[in-house]
C-alpha cells in the first residue's frame, strides 16, 4: 500500500476535520502526564511521548451507565410500584488517534472477551464505531517489551491507519478501508522518497527492543509453580495494591457492577475493577478464595500468561506496553516475574 | 437500541410469597411480570439467576424450585450482605429484577437408574432441593434417595417440614443433624461429613451430590473418596462472588474456568483438573 506524507503543521487541520464527524480520543498532556481523553474543539494532542494511559477507555470507559431505573408509585395505591428500565448504546463514531501499536493490539485482546459467546452490547457498539490511528513507536523506552508478546514497535496489527514518524511529520499507511477514508487529499501529499527515513527509524527501534524477554510459552511453568507460595510471596512483596497496573493496562478487562440511587431514580454502573483488590473475590459469607496478596498476584499473572493463552491460541494477555512497569510505585516489573517463573518453573 | 440482546438488563419479576425458612433464610416465590416471558422461561435443575434490588445491587441465587413445577420460581436467600439484607425487607407484591437462567445444571440425565445421596450443610440445601424435587417428580427414574443435611442448630434447618414429609411418605431416607446439642433437638448431633461416614452409603451405582460451606464441601469430598465414590459420581455446585454472571467481569475464575458460565455444577473429576484455589 502506498504511503502519503502528513506534515507536522497539518496535524491540527487534520484533527479539526476528524472532529467534525467523530469523537477524537487522543493523548493530551496535562501536568506533565500524557493521557488519552476525548478532545475538545481545537485541542491538539501530544503525540511526542508514550502516553501514560492506554486508550481502552474509548471503548471500555472507566465508568459507564449500564441502565437507569425509575420507580413510579401508583397514585391510587402507593404500595404498587412500577419500575422502568432504560439504556442506550453509543452511536457516535470515534477515532483513537495516537494509539501505539501495543494499544491497537490491546483492543484485539479485549475483543474476544467482550465479543465471545456472550456479546457485550456496550463495548461492541463503541468498538464497531471506532477507527484506530496508531503512531508507530520510533522511540521505545526501557520499560517497553512489545516484541516479547508477539508485537513490535511498527506492528500494524489492529490499526486502521499507521503513522510512521519522520523528522517533520508522519508517513501514513492505510491498513483498512476505514483508515484510508481518513486521508484527506489536500492535507496529505505523496511520500516521495521519504520511506528510507521511516525505515531507518523502524530498524533502530526494533534493534533497541531486540533484548525484550519472551513472555510467551509460560503456561506450563506457571502451572508447575502454582503451589510454590514462596515464589508468589516474593513476586508480590512490594505490591501496595494501588491498582495502577490494571487501570493502565491495555488488556485488563475485569469490571465491577454497582448501583447508585437517589430518590426514585438510579443507575446500574460498570467500573473498571482490579484483581489485586481483596474485595475482588470477597464473598458475603466471609470466605475469600484469594485471601492473600500473593494468591491474587498469582491469579493476575496466571490470567495473562496461562489462562488467557490457553483459551486463545497461545496469545498472552499483555502487549508489552510497559505501562505497569513505568507506573508501579514499588518497582514491580512483570518481565522479571515471568522470566523468573519460566526459569524456576521449567 | 441494538438488535443484540443485553445480558445485563434484568427482567422485572413480582414477589408472590415470602416464606420464612429459618431466622436468617427466607424463600422468595416470584414470577416474571411479562406473561410471554413467563411462559417461555425454561431452565434446568441447578441453574442460577441474578436477583436485583434496584438501588442496592445484584447477587446470584440458585432457582430452587424445579422446572417440573411452574407456578413460581423460588429463591432461598440467607441474609449475609447488602443485597440479601435488602431482599429480606421485601414483601409479596414488591418487584425485583431477574436475569437468568445462568450457568450449567446438575447432570440428572447421567443419574438415571442410580441411587443418589444428597449431602448438604446450611443454605447449601437450596440448590440440592431443586434436584431433589425434580427427582421426586420423576421418581421412577432414580433408585434410593438419601439426604444427609446439617445446620448449626435445629432452627437453622431449611425446608425441614418439607423433607420430613418426604421421609414420612417413604420417598427419601433422611438424616438431619445439628452442630451442637440443644434441648429442643432429639436427632443426630455432629458434623455432616462424619454423619456421612457413619451412614456409609455403598458407592456402587450411587451418585453423591453435595453443597454447603467450602470447608464442609472439602471434608465431604474427602469422605466420599474414602467411601469409594468415583470422581465422576461426585457432584457439587460452587459459589463465588459474581457480578455479571455471564463470563465477562472476570472474578469468579478458578484457573481458566469461570464458575458462572462453566459451572456452578462440577464433578469431582472436573474439580481435580482445576488449580487448587477454592
Amino acid at each position: 500500500m502506498s504511503l502519503v506524507f502528513l506534515a507536522r503543521e497539518n496535524l491540527p487541520a487534520w484533527i479539526g476535520r476528524l472532529y467534525q464527524d467523530m469523537a477524537v480520543f487522543a493523548p493530551m498532556t496535562i501536568n506533565g502526564v500524557a493521557a488519552f481523553r476525548a478532545l475538545g474543539q481545537d485541542e491538539i494532542p501530544d503525540l511526542s511521548r508514550i502516553p501514560a494511559s492506554s486508550p481502552k477507555a474509548a471503548v471500555f470507559p472507566q465508568t459507564e451507565t449500564l441502565f437507569t431505573f425509575t420507580s413510579r408509585k401508583h397514585a391510587d395505591d402507593l404500595s404498587q410500584v412500577d419500575i422502568d428500565l432504560s439504556y442506550h448504546l453509543a452511536e457516535v463514531p470515534r477515532v483513537i488517534l495516537g494509539a501505539r501499536p501495543c494499544d491497537a493490539r490491546g483492543l484485539k485482546l479485549m475483543d474476544p472477551v467482550f465479543g465471545g459467546k456472550v456479546k457485550d452490547p456496550y463495548y461492541l457498539a463503541r468498538r464497531e464505531r471506532t477507527i484506530i490511528v496508531s503512531q508507530a513507536c520510533a522511540m521505545p523506552d526501557r520499560a517497553c517489551f512489545c516484541p516479547g508478546t508477539g508485537g513490535g514497535p511498527y506492528d500494524p496489527a489492529g490499526s486502521d491507519l499507521l503513522l510512521l514518524p519522520v523528522a517533520d511529520g508522519w508517513l501514513a499507511q492505510g491498513l483498512t478501508e476505514a483508515g484510508e477514508k481518513l486521508l484527506a487529499q489536500d492535507l496529505f501529499t505523496p511520500a516521495g522518497d521519504r520511506e528510507p527515513e521511516a525505515q531507518s527509524l523502524k530498524d533502530k527501534a526494533e534493534a533497541y527492543l531486540a533484548q525484550a524477554p519472551d513472555m510467551r510459552g509460560a503456561e506450563q511453568a506457571f502451572e508447575n509453580l502454582f503451589k510454590d507460595e514462596a515464589f508468589w510471596d516474593q513476586a508480590t512483596a512490594g505490591c501496595v495494591r494501588c491498582r495502577i497496573c490494571a487501570y493502565l493496562c491495555p488488556a485488563c478487562t475485569c469490571f465491577n457492577i454497582t448501583d447508585e440511587e437517589s430518590g426514585l431514580k438510579g443507575e446500574r454502573i460498570r467500573t473498571w475493577d482490579h484483581c489485586m483488590s481483596y474485595m475482588f473475590t470477597q464473598e458475603a459469607s466471609g470466605h475469600n478464595p484469594r485471601m492473600q496478596k500473593a494468591f491474587r498476584m498469582r491469579n493476575r499473572i496466571g490470567h495473562k500468561f496461562c489462562y488467557y493463552p490457553q483459551l486463545h491460541g497461545g496469545t498472552v494477555s499483555c502487549t508489552g506496553c510497559g505501562r505497569c512497569v513505568r507506573a508501579c510505585p514499588s518497582g514491580i516489573d512483570i518481565r522479571r516475574i515471568v522470566e523468573s517463573m519460566k526459569r524456576k518453573g521449567a | 437500541m441494538s438488535s443484540l440482546p443485553n445480558p445485563y438488563l434484568p427482567s422485572l419479576a413480582r414477589i408472590l410469597e415470602v416464606v420464612v425458612e429459618t431466622p436468617d433464610i427466607k424463600s422468595f416465590r416470584v414470577e416474571l411480570c411479562d406473561e410471554a416471558a413467563r411462559e417461555s422461561f425454561t431452565f434446568e435443575p441447578g441453574q442460577v439467576a441474578q436477583l436485583s434490588v434496584f438501588g442496592t445491587g445484584e447477587a446470584t441465587f440458585v432457582i430452587n424450585s424445579p422446572p417440573t413445577r411452574r407456578e413460581y420460581l423460588q429463591f432461598s436467600v440467607m441474609r449475609v450482605g447488602e443485597v440479601t439484607g435488602r431482599l429480606h425487607m421485601l414483601q409479596a407484591g414488591d418487584k425485583l429484577g431477574l436475569r437468568g437462567p445462568l450457568g450449567n445444571h446438575f447432570p440428572y440425565q447421567d443419574m438415571r437408574g442410580k441411587d443418589v445421596v444428597f449431602v448438604a450443610g446450611g443454605i447449601g440445601m437450596a440448590p440440592l432441593r431443586t434436584l431433589l424435587l425434580f427427582m421426586l417428580d420423576n421418581r421412577g427414574d432414580y433408585g434410593r434417595i438419601r439426604v444427609v443435611y446439617g445446620a448449626r442448630g435445629p432452627a437453622n434447618l431449611c425446608y425441614r417440614q418439607e423433607m420430613e414429609a418426604m421421609r414420612d411418605a417413604g420417598q427419601i431416607e433422611l438424616i438431619l443433624t445439628v452442630d451442637q446439642k440443644s434441648p429442643d433437638w432429639a436427632g443426630q448431633v455432629g458434623l455432616v461429613p462424619n454423619l456421612l461416614m457413619e451412614l456409609a452409603p455403598p458407592a456402587d451405582n450411587c451418585v453423591a451430590v453435595t453443597c454447603g460451606p467450602p470447608i464442609m464441601i472439602r471434608y465431604t469430598l474427602a469422605a466420599l473418596e474414602k467411601l469409594g465414590f468415583a470422581d465422576e459420581n461426585v457432584v457439587t455446585t460452587l459459589e463465588r462472588r459474581m457480578k455479571c454472571g455471564v463470563g465477562l467481569c472476570g472474578r469468579c475464575n478458578v484457573g481458566g474456568t469461570l464458575i458462572c458460565v462453566d459451572g456452578p455444577v462440577f464433578t469431582r473429576a472436573q474439580l481435580k483438573a482445576l488449580p487448587d484455589e477454592f
